[in-house]
């Protein structure tokens, strides 16, 4: 990591770590109040709010919104080459259905609940009625704790997702050579700290496989050979003499009876620091 | 006197760790007058050995949560947070180590054992400072805020913590 991300990452854990701080020291004096405003003027712009939410106009007006991004959606999905985008299409649109599916379920919710106002007394009032005339209003709040215990986890829930959407969206996956130098650094990391030298070389491969399923969308077929996969992973741009030696060792280890040797050794330690040089992230 | 190996030290400071958690949860409990919360820490403790005998990681997570249920059960029956703050910090540090002595075994060669743990013990001890004195500051501090200013704060902390972490564990494993 560069030291400008590292400070970035460690600035928003710390301001993290503060505000839990901050919020650990006043729940315990906390008081929790009605939602709901006895100011009946208040009121009165709440009920005519609630018939504004329930027009149909404003149904239309959120079709409206959302039938360009789905026509967006579908025209990039039909005109998209690749499969991966296609597939990235297709969760995209699936997202974006459920989020405004929510959006609606949410806004029937809130109105259905009496939070702006009882069902049956929202028709008919006019916006302009002047109403600081009522002495007092003998109001009782419509939303039971179980409704507003069920919005508070509605809405973390939702922050967590705005925050991990967010997360994702400043950091994409990484490009397909990065992952596999990635991997390759893992295994060389292991086999410097002692781990099995047979059981890296195959969790290397096995990585490799997923890395160019999950970012090529090319599988390894159950018929497909190691010299076949190698042809692959040449195509993803890695230097093909480290990968041949490495698909060599692979298949030695893999498919034969005896230990890896000392040379061996030496010289999957040396293919694998190669590929991860090659990936730019081998100092 | 033979010096001790590595994964010795880390046992013992493990024991250290989950002594001390004890302790602090039977005191706060018995000053209180609540003497079952000390019988279910005893238990929890024969618990947490009968998992280290079997090695398993699963069973320390599912008890981390037992401890922190006591602890909550501790706060909400006016048990001293002093005691359920070291406590608490006692027991996550045991978990840490039971975690790194797991791992540790588990790894056949190592080429320099007592520096990796020397590391690991600076960092965790860093971790435990920080809650130790964090956690006391949210104990002392005692601010009195609305509840708009709270949703701000609880939003700042799920965003803030969230990306941070990951951002952190992301870059750490493009590093590997």
């Amino acid at each position: 990591m560069n030291r400008q991300r590292r400070e970035d990452a460690l600035l928003l854990f710390f301001a993290g770590l503060l505000a839990l701080t901050l919020l650990a020291g006043s729940l315990d004096r906390l008081t929790l109040r009605s939602a709901v405003p006895n100011d009946p003027r208040f009121l009165g712009e709440l009920l005519a709010f609630r018939q504004l939410l329930l027009s149909p106009r404003t149904l239309v007006l959120m079709l409206t919104c959302f039938v360009p991004f789905l026509l967006i959606t579908a025209y990039l999905i039909l005109v998209s080459a690749s499969e991966r985008r296609r597939q990235q299409q297709r969760r995209s649109l699936l997202l974006e259905i459920f989020l405004w599916m929510l959006a609606f379920a949410s806004l029937r919710f809130f109105v259905d609940s009496g939070l702006f106002g009882r069902q049956n007394g929202g028709n008919g009032v006019d916006p302009g009625l002047q109403l600081p005339d009522v002495p007092e209003i003998n109001f009782v709040p419509q939303v039971s704790s179980t409704a507003s215990l069920f919005t508070g986890l509605l809405l973390i829930l939702l922050l967590i997702f705005g925050a991990w959407m967010l997360w994702r969206r400043l950091h994409p996956a990484p490009i397909l050579v990065e992952q596999i130098g990635s991997q390759a650094e893992a295994a060389l990391e292991e086999l410097r700290s002692g781990a099995d030298f047979k059981n890296t070389i195959l969790r290397c491969y096995a990585e490799m496989c997923r890395v160019l399923n999950q970012q090529r969308g090319l599988q390894r077929d159950r018929g497909m050979t190691p010299r076949e996969f190698e042809v692959r992973l040449w195509e993803a741009g890695l230097p093909a003499g480290p990968v041949s030696k490495l698909t060599r060792l692979f298949e030695r280890v893999r498919y034969g009876a005896n230990q890896p040797q000392p040379h061996e050794e030496r010289e999957a330690y040396a293919c694998l620091e190669d590929i991860a040089a090659a990936s730019g992230k081998l100092e | 006197m033979a010096p001790l190996s590595p994964l010795r030290s880390v046992d013992l400071l493990s024991n250290l760790a989950l002594l001390i958690a004890a302790a602090c949860f039977s005191a706060g409990y018995i000053r209180t007058g609540l003497f079952f919360g000390a019988v279910l820490t005893l238990a929890l403790v024969l618990f947490w050995l009968f998992a280290r005998q079997r090695g398993h990681m699963q069973i320390f997570t599912s008890l981390l949560l037992g401890w922190t249920l006591l602890a909550v059960a501790g706060m909400s029956l006016g048990v001293a947070a002093f005691w359920i703050l070291i406590g608490y910090l006692g027991i996550l540090a045991a978990h840490d180590l039971e975690g790194f002595a797991v791992r540790l075994q588990t790894v056949n060669r190592l080429q320099d054992p007592g520096r990796l743990v020397a590391t690991h013990l600076r960092r965790l001890l860093g971790v435990t400072g920080a809650g130790l004195v964090l956690g006391s500051a949210a104990l002392v501090a005692g601010l009195s805020i609305d509840f708009g200013s709270t949703a701000l704060l609880s939003g700042i902390v799920i965003f803030c913590l969230i990306l941070g972490i990951g951002f952190l564990r992301f870059h750490r494993e493009k590093q590997r």
